[in-house]
């Protein structure tokens, strides 16, 4: 276990609202990190737009806030630079199932080893209170009155369709349970999603506190075979009554990068680039 | 009598391989010591449509096409009604007529007939083949060494294996012997091997992707878009031989903030794209010049807005690529005119880059790209890398502030695995640590940094290449592609009217050389060139050097300039 505090940024503390769950996800996150003793100056988190990517303010590792939707393809253009870094992602709901739901299954079909976290409020909170692509249909808002008419993303059985080797989904409001989940979420070798679920005390008025505690419950490793697709695809799709929380699905493939690293014999960030020789291409052109 | 100069344009339908006939002709041509110019005109249809290819070739330096062309090669009976009109009075036709079943129309031109279909056909060759028995065939009527036009197709199809190698030597074989047979006169006395220069056989794309993979370009992301999808293949072919990822995204999009992430890790990184696909890297093209991550953008031009003209060219997008992004802050935007240009310029791009840490927009279009030219071999010695103010592990100082407001607006930069050098790369307006802030004169001082660096490329660059007579009153000024055109066009001025005028070309539009340009034209009179309707270098000389172009002489129809016809347009005005 290393030091927690070696991930603090000195004389700040979040702006995120009192009571926010971005503070739970960013406690074990930190958690996480301790726990695995990652070296912060090797280890590149990208951040996508909204309170979730603030988050970017408050850690002490190379970050790069990036842009609304599109923290996904700078994290994967990182990693192939540099595959000895640990790249992580934070966005929110709106970020990834929005604006940039595409490059989501996109990463996830090349399987390349990045870890993305989703702060999933299901709400616009920067934007004081718009419905997000997860919002549950019928719930209402000052921009949707009448109740929202469209369906909910479902965004862990597109990943798994789409070819992520690892899914799993956590809760603020399970602290330990979720720091054990980033961990495991790291550690795995290939595109990770793990969608968690965040109440938004200011906006979000459906999901509370109250509201995940009642509906969650951690999946029982004994039972739930992680390894077995066709179960992790139907746990995916539990999102009513009850929501299971933990790793859905986890199988070994081969990642995009390790691919690229076979083409290359040095790590392209670090490979020396003086004197390259470009003769040999002049003379087929002779 | 011998000839020195010839024109020969082939046309054929789509899926005829009339595309790979341009590169081996002109290679035919250039190792005998000739200069070629050879550019393609075809629809944005893969099968059917009309490809023509056009070979320019001379004893003499030239750089552009020209009209009309001496032998007409028609492969289909619709190369026949669409391009005789090319044909200047005496030239050649050199047609199928068994197969084609065409009635050429003009009486003052010479009729080639070669049953070309017949010729393949009795090799047990496949009908695709006809391009290359047409091309042995055009190499007989012109008089020339067909053991050079045999080089050329074991250059183009070596890798592939001897029997295919052989095969279209056959076919080019037969194409030569029956022309030589029955027309035994070569066209106006024959066109036989010179010496000259050894030079290359390349498209403006092939220099780009030499000059990237030599500057160390180690990712580059593009998503397919004509005209620069053929960086894509040349990139791929030699991605493994030179240690370069190369990425198809899933759109333009994903392809910049890609490339800025690899940009952000310490690769040198590259997208490649045409107007419609830059339009949707604007954003990441901002994220690049925020968080100040070196990038080199290639706009291969075509004409727009929307999809326009998907295989045709133009000089539109200047005025979009110096302003494209919401906000304030220095980007690069040069445009090289030839392969020489395409080279050392992508080249220098990828220093500028780093060293001012900002992207550079490379601007080519389509004419550029994809017509073949002849180079000789560029001289890279002396070509060294800077990388700028890139901190290597041991090297951060212990107070390190990665967006210093530095009196030249570029800060020292450390890349992830770096200890000591841990830094927020921050979209959100930020302070000089990267933390973000809304803090009124830390914004301002942060965005001053950033525009700090046009001053300091600035005193970097020239600018400009002036060609031609200094003390001349008429100065032609330019941009791009136009180069070749523009100098082949004050030769034949030279040449037929004994006229030498000058020619400001405008390399970098940012910075743009003010000062260079005012000195130039300043008490001149001045004929802007461009291949736009809206005049865009012009307007940012009435901006930059408050100088108004006399005459401006535009095409924006798609097509390039013709070197004659430009000639005669400039004569107009003079």
């Amino acid at each position: 276990m290393g030091d927690i505090h070696r991930y603090d940024v000195p004389d700040t503390w979040p702006t995120w609202c009192p009571g926010c769950g971005n503070f739970g996800i960013w406690n074990a996150m930190k958690n996480a990190y301790a726990n695995m003793d990652l070296a912060p100056h090797k280890t590149a988190i990208v951040c996508g737009i909204g309170c979730s990517g603030n988050l970017s303010y408050w850690i002490n590792t190379y970050v790069l806030h990036s842009l609304h939707g599109r923290s996904i393809p700078v994290a994967q253009g990182v990693k192939l630079a540099n595959s000895d870094l640990t790249v992580i992602v934070h966005a929110g709901d709106g970020d990834t199932y929005g604006e940039g739901l595409g490059h989501l299954l996109h990463a996830a079909r090349r399987n390349i080893d990045i870890t993305v976290f989703v702060h999933d409020n299901q709400v616009y909170g920067l934007t004081t209170g718009q419905p997000s692509p997860t919002s549950f249909k019928g719930t209402k808002w000052k921009v949707a009155p009448e109740g929202v008419f469209a369906a909910p993303v479902p965004p862990l059985p597109l990943a798994l369709i789409a070819g992520a080797t690892f899914v799993g989904r956590g809760f603020s409001g399970e602290n330990k349970h979720l720091s054990e989940l980033i961990v495991k979420a790291i550690r795995h070798r290939g595109f990770s999603l793990v969608d968690i679920g965040q109440p938004c005390v200011t906006f979000n008025h459906v999901n509370t506190w109250k509201w995940w505690n009642d509906h969650v419950y951690t999946l029982d490793e004994t039972e739930h075979d992680r390894f077995d697709y066709d179960l992790a695809l139907k746990k995916a799709q539990e999102v009513g009554d009850k929501i299971p929380i933990g790793v859905l699905y986890e199988v070994e493939k081969p990642t995009f990068d390790d691919e690229y690293r076979s083409l290359n014999a040095e790590t392209l960030a670090r490979a020396p680039i003086e004197d390259i020789d470009v003769d040999k291409l002049m003379a087929r052109h002779l | 009598m011998s000839n020195s100069r010839l024109n020969w344009k082939i046309g054929g339908e789509a899926g005829y391989g009339i595309m790979t006939v341009g590169e081996i002709f002109s290679k035919a041509f250039i190792k005998g010591g000739y200069c070629v110019v050879a550019h393609t005109e075809y629809p944005s249809l893969i099968r059917g449509g009309h490809n023509t290819f056009q070979v320019r070739i001379d004893a003499q330096r030239i750089r552009a096409p020209i009209q009309p062309v001496d032998i007409l090669v028609a492969l289909n009976a619709e190369t026949v009604e669409l391009d005789l009109n090319d044909l200047v009075p005496g030239g050649v036709l050199l047609y199928d007529a068994q197969s084609s079943n065409v009635a050429p129309t003009r009486e003052d031109i010479i009729l080639c007939e070669v049953p070309l279909l017949q010729l393949v056909t009795d090799l047990q060759l496949p009908k695709v083949a006809v391009n290359v028995a047409a091309m042995g065939a055009s190499v007989g009527l012109i008089g020339y060494e067909l053991t050079l036009l045999n080089a050329a197709i074991q250059d183009a199809f070596g890798g592939k294996g001897e029997k295919i190698v052989e095969q279209n030597v056959s076919a080019a074989r037969a194409g030569y012997d029956y022309v030589t047979r029955a027309y035994p006169e070569p066209y106006k006395g024959g066109l036989a091997p010179i010496q000259g220069p050894r030079r290359m056989t390349l498209t403006g794309n092939d220099a780009i992707c030499m000059g990237a993979l030599k500057a160390g370009m180690k990712f580059i992301a593009i998503y397919p878009m004509t005209p620069t999808h053929t960086i894509m293949t040349y990139i791929a072919s030699h991605a493994r031989e030179y240690g370069v990822a190369m990425v198809q995204p899933e759109d333009e999009i994903a392809g910049i903030n890609m490339a800025v992430g690899a940009s952000f890790a310490g690769a040198r990184s590259m997208v490649a794209t045409s107007g419609g696909g830059f339009s949707l890297m604007v954003e990441g093209l901002g994220l690049a010049g925020a968080t100040e991550n070196p990038l080199v953008v290639v706009d291969g031009q075509r004409p727009g807005p929307s999809t326009g003209l998907a295989t045709r060219t133009a000089q539109g997008d200047l005025r979009f690529c110096l302003h494209a992004s919401q906000g304030d802050f220095f980007r690069v935007v040069l445009a090289p005119g030839d392969p020489e240009e395409c080279f050392f310029e992508t080249f220098r791009a990828f220093n500028l880059a780093d060293a001012l840490q900002t992207p550079v927009l490379v601007l080519t279009d389509k004419h550029l790209a994809t017509t073949f030219f002849a180079a000789e071999p560029f001289e890279t010695n002396g070509l060294a890398i800077d990388r700028g103010l890139l901190l290597a592990e041991g090297e951060v100082p212990a107070d390190f502030k990665r967006y210093e407001a530095t009196p030249t607006g570029v800060s020292a930069r450390t890349v992830p695995g770096v200890e000591g050098g841990i830094f927020n790369a921050n979209s959100d307006e930020h302070d000089e640590r990267g933390h973000f802030s809304e803090d009124a004169p830390v914004v301002a001082t942060l965005v001053d940094k950033r525009c700090r660096k046009y001053f300091t490329a600035a005193a970097l660059l020239d600018g400009i290449k002036y060609h031609g007579n200094v003390t001349s009153g008429t100065v032609l000024v330019g941009w791009g592609s136009t180069k070749g055109a523009i100098l082949d066009a004050m030769d034949f001025l030279r040449a037929r009217d004994g006229v030498e005028l000058g020619f400001l070309q405008v390399l970098f539009m940012s910075p743009f050389p003010s000062q260079l340009v005012k000195e130039r034209l300043e008490g001149k009179r001045v004929v802007l060139i461009e291949n736009n309707r809206g005049a865009q270098l012009g307007s940012l000389i009435k901006e930059h050097a408050q100088i108004r172009p006399d005459h401006t002489i535009l095409r924006y129809d798609g097509r390039a300039f013709n070197a004659d016809e430009l000639y005669e347009r400039i004569k107009e005005v003079l």
